[in-house]
């Protein structure tokens, strides 16, 4: 019988989506800490599963979502014995992850699939049982040892099978003798007497007693006997309210779970229930259920891992955010744009004024007009960038489910996913990363066997890593899978005509052969037909994003993918700087110090002029000359700038101050620059340049 | 006419006096907190023209426990009038709300032929 | 793939010196007067540097060096006409602009071949109005074809370009 939705009249609307909301929250932690599961144990880590679902359970329950009362019930048992030692299993953690997606299905108003939900609660039943079979202990009874642990059966009510007949005084000697841990059948059921006394408002308050007794009948056998004394007669019965009071009878079932459903109707619905029998807190014997089935075939293939590694300090600590809705911050940004326009005016005004303003206070005035708008510009902007996390963090689950698919034994590692980028562009990334790694699993990292006969570890592994760089972020994902075999996409592109004979190309253009439509997906070839299928597509919209797609592979070692995109709006810690009349930005994660220009630390190395500093030396770069700017004064000064364990002096005329800048980028219009990364607009309006460290830093110093 | 002092005599086979002309009372659609004002008033009605009702509901499409409350005072009424009430039909959906909620035999209906109680796929 | 060309379209005319250019208005998004912008390193000479427009950096064009002549210092009247194609803003310097012109498409006739292999694809045609002749701009043209601006990296499809050759 298909569950029927409780009519709930009395609820009010706004707290059925706080509830919806926070149990969507519970069960991103719930994906995310059950994958986390299956590294080295963390009792902790279980604990908050525990509380997760428990969490989740008692809210379903309130809100009379019986299915996902009852899954998340069973969910909850599971956990429970692993929190008492039990180790958890691979296919026990993909049992659980499937519940969570199907409790987060019926969350979203899912119908419920009565089928699909039994096989689940099957399962998870099935991995309590092996849990406790492992000889630990189960959690804490009662406190009834052998004596109420005999199962009382009704009238109406079926025996477990092998039970031997009560005794006079209902207790089974025999099954005080049964084992802690004992294979569900013979488990004893549970009776539980309920006891109905509504409040003359119940039907008014839009409770019906038939939808309530439906949903508890699909935890066991249930009778009802109604008192009908009560009732008044015909004439003066007033037909919206209620007379009448129940008791019911149901075998089988947890007390819990009928508490859970009467829950929310507490007030106008109060049940007392007396439960006899039955294992506390864990799987449901009733004889109308399915027996447990056998798990999920297990793979053929090897045992599969995804674990995430974390990059220090950047995924543990939950970070403190708030959610922005679009169209409030959409409303923002018009304020702002009429304030830009209201400013604009002014200043117009402002220039052909003639007499009654004061130019002193209008110009004062104008320009404080100025540098509010500029900074609410900046801090409307600053609302739509979102962590990248917010994409990255589906792709645990993403190569855990398609590696365990093919059978390969790949490990996951993030890192940097702490940058920030606008939501637009997170938006359309996602799906580029997502064939990304897809590739990488699917063609890149080989099945653990051919692994280890290339002398590799089993596990194969993939790092997405992102850094900011200035104007730019920069994302790679590199596997250490096959590689690309250059050699050979050469040899195929002149033989198809693609490249001109005795053009030489360089290696990145080799690789991004592989990119051209149709190159690779009439090639028989394997490691080069699924790498390039769907990336003319990929690369595509990297571009539309004002980024690039550049590729590095080593034949037998592994491939990597770097992306390159324009932050539109980015926030940089600077230090400003000025040399040749101008003022300059250097990100300050980059400064190591400034100092007076000592003459006396200046020496040539061959043809390069370097600067000691401290007990060693590095190349020492006059900016003015490197930007080409003219210099208006004798630099005086050296600012000592250090990126990927490299250092470089640079000549400068003076040290500003440091602050927040904000990055406006370059290459959203202009093709790559060398030595800068990104722009900024200055409190007095001017455009100052970004220097790219980085860059500078990973050069050679040419003289 | 016999006085019926037990609601489960209700529904069983009981002699039908020739002088009194069976009148029936046709339920359908929903029978519920929603709708019972209403179907008392028909009940009413009924009580006051007919001695010998006779029921069909093969059309009631839902009852809750506030359609069988009223349904089983309204039977009472009838016996304690010293009228009759029977069954013709009852829809599934009518004859199933009365078991989950115990009150077949308060509403007469576990005398009911089998094919009326019996699911359709 | 270009749509259709109207029948007739709304043209702005900025003059180079002696020679009139027309530039499609709808391509036009602003015209300023002419500020000096901010200079970028390692450009080439027709860039002249970046301007912040609204709040977006923009790079700025010196449209004779651009179209081929010769360098020449800016008059009084000398504006920045921010032209844009897709996202790509560009600034390009002129000595003045001048009036809208309505230009009929059958009146552009294809530019003359040019013998000394000067690349004139930014040139979608040659007009006359009152007895003098217009250059009309192909804006799409000439934003893609200038390897300093991001519009001609965007064409490349990732087909390998000279451009991947520079080290990050």
């Amino acid at each position: 019988m298909a569950t029927m939705t409780v009519r709930v009249a009395s609820i009010n609307t706004a707290l059925l989506d706080v509830f919806r909301e926070e149990t969507t929250d519970g069960l991103d932690q719930l994906e995310a800490k059950l994958l986390a599961l299956l590294s080295p144990r963390d009792p902790e880590l279980i604990d908050q599963l525990f509380r997760v679902v428990h969490t989740i359970k008692g809210g379903a329950g309130t809100f009379g979502m019986i299915q996902m009362t009852r899954l998340a019930h069973r969910m909850e048992s599971v956990l429970d014995i692993y929190r008492g030692g039990a180790e958890p299993t691979r296919s026990a953690v993909t049992t659980l992850l499937e519940a969570g997606d199907a409790l987060r299905r019926l969350l979203g108003g899912g119908p419920s699939v009565p089928d699909q939900e039994a096989a689940l609660e099957a399962r998870l039943e099935h991995a309590a049982t092996q849990a406790a079979s492992v000889g630990r202990v189960l959690p804490a009874a009662s406190g009834d040892t052998s004596g109420a642990r005999a199962a009382q059966v009704s009238s109406t009510g079926v025996p477990a099978p092998d039970m031997p007949a009560p005794a006079a005084d209902g207790l089974s000697p025999a099954m005080a003798a049964v084992p802690e841990a004992v294979a569900p059948e013979l488990r004893p059921l549970a009776l539980h007497t309920i006891q109905v006394s509504p409040a003359r408002e119940l039907f008014r308050a839009g409770v019906d007693p038939v939808v309530l007794f439906d949903q508890l009948s699909s935890l066991g056998e249930l009778s009802a006997t109604v008192d009908v004394a009560s009732v008044p007669q015909f004439e003066e019965l007033d037909p919206t309210t209620c007379h009448l009071g129940w008791t019911l009878r149901l075998v089988g079932g947890d007390a819990e779970i009928v508490h859970a459903l009467f829950d929310w109707v507490d007030d106008i619905c109060p049940i007392t229930i007396e439960t006899l029998g039955g294992a506390p807190a864990t799987c449901d014997p009733s004889p109308d259920h399915e027996p447990p089935c056998d798990p999920a075939p297990p793979l053929a293939a090897p045992a599969v891992r995804a674990a995430v590694a974390a990059s220090p300090g950047n995924r543990d600590a939950a970070a403190a955010t708030i959610r922005v809705r679009l169209d409030k911050l959409d409303a923002l940004m018009a304020l702002v744009g009429d304030l830009v326009v209201t400013q604009s005016t002014l200043c117009t005004l402002d220039r052909g004024g003639r007499g009654a303003v004061d130019p002193l206070r209008s110009r004062a005035a104008l320009d404080d007009l100025q540098r509010l708008t500029r900074s609410l510009q900046q801090s409307a902007l600053q609302l739509r960038s979102m962590p990248i996390s917010s994409v990255l963090d589906r792709f645990p689950r993403l190569v855990h489910d398609l590696a365990e698919r093919l059978g390969k034994d790949i490990v996951l590692e993030i890192g940097g996913d702490g940058i920030e980028l606008d939501k637009t562009v997170l938006e359309r990334i996602g799906d580029p990363l997502v064939h990304l790694i897809r590739n990488s699993i699917d063609h890149g990292i080989e099945l653990p066997e051919a692994r280890e006969a290339a002398g590799k570890s089993r596990t194969g592994r993939i790092q997405i890593a992102v850094e900011q760089r200035g104007d730019e972020v920069a994302i790679e994902i590199s596997d250490d899978g096959r590689g690309l075999d250059a050699a050979r996409i050469a040899a195929r592109a002149a033989e198809r005509g693609l490249i001109a004979p005795g053009h030489s190309l360089s290696e990145d253009e080799i690789y991004r052969l592989i990119f051209v439509p149709g190159f690779s997906t009439a090639d028989q070839v394997s490691e080069l037909s699924g790498r390039g299928v769907g990336m003319d597509v990929v690369v595509r919209t990297i571009q539309e994003l004002g980024g690039d797609v550049r590729l590095r592979s080593e034949l037998g070692a592994g491939t990597t993918i770097a992306l390159r995109l324009p932050l539109t709006l980015a926030i940089v810690e600077g230090q400003l700087i000025r040399f040749g009349g101008r003022t300059w930005i250097v990100p300050l994660l980059h400064v190591v110090e400034c100092s007076r220009l000592d003459p006396a630390a200046v020496t040539m190395l061959g043809q390069r002029a370097v600067y000691r500093v401290g007990d060693d030396v590095a190349p020492l770069i006059d900016l003015c000359e490197r930007m080409a700017v003219p210099r208006t004064v004798p630099g005086t000064l050296v600012l000592v700038v250090e990126a990927g364990g490299r250092q470089r002096a640079l000549v400068i005329d003076e040290v500003g101050p440091r602050q927040q800048v904000v990055v406006k980028s370059l290459s959203a219009q202009l093709a790559r620059v060398d030595d800068l990364a990104g722009a900024t607009v200055l409190g007095d309006g001017s455009v100052a340049f970004i220097l790219d460290i980085v860059g500078l830093c990973a050069k050679g110093v040419a003289r | 006419m016999h006085v019926a002092s037990d609601a489960a005599q209700l529904g069983e086979t009981e002699d039908v006096a020739e002088s009194a002309a069976p009148d029936e009372l046709v339920l359908s659609g929903p029978i519920t907190v929603a709708t019972v004002e209403h179907t008392k008033q028909r009940l009413r009605q009924q009580l006051a023209t007919t001695t010998a009702c006779v029921i069909h509901a093969a059309e009631v499409t839902r009852l809750d426990a506030a359609g069988a409350q009223l349904l089983h005072a309204f039977l009472v009424e009838v016996a304690r009038r010293g009228a009759t009430a029977r069954w013709a039909s009852a829809s599934l959906y009518l004859v199933e709300a009365a078991r989950m909620l115990g009150m077949e035999r308060y509403l007469g209906l576990s005398s009911l032929p089998a094919e009326v109680t019996s699911w359709q796929p | 793939m270009k749509p259709t060309a109207p029948p007739t379209a709304r043209y702005l005319c900025v003059d180079l010196q002696a020679e009139r250019y027309a530039i499609p208005i709808l391509a036009v998004r602003e015209i300023q007067a002419y500020v000096a912008p901010t200079p970028l390193p390692h450009v080439p000479p027709h860039v002249r540097g970046v301007l912040n427009l609204h709040g977006e950096i923009v790079p700025v064009v010196d449209l004779r060096l651009r179209v081929g002549m010769t360098e020449q210092p800016y008059g009084r009247l000398a504006v920045t006409v921010f032209v844009g194609a897709g996202s790509q803003v560009v600034g390009l310097i002129v000595d003045t602009a001048s009036r809208v012109l309505d230009i009929e498409h059958g009146e552009i006739k294809p530019p003359p071949e040019m013998a000394d292999g000067i690349d004139v694809s930014f040139i979608a045609g040659i007009a006359r109005s009152s007895d003098r002749v217009i250059v009309v701009l192909d804006v799409d043209a000439l934003l893609r074809g200038d390897p300093a601006l991001r519009a001609s990296a965007a064409t490349q499809q990732g087909a390998p370009s000279p451009e991947l050759r520079r080290d990050s």
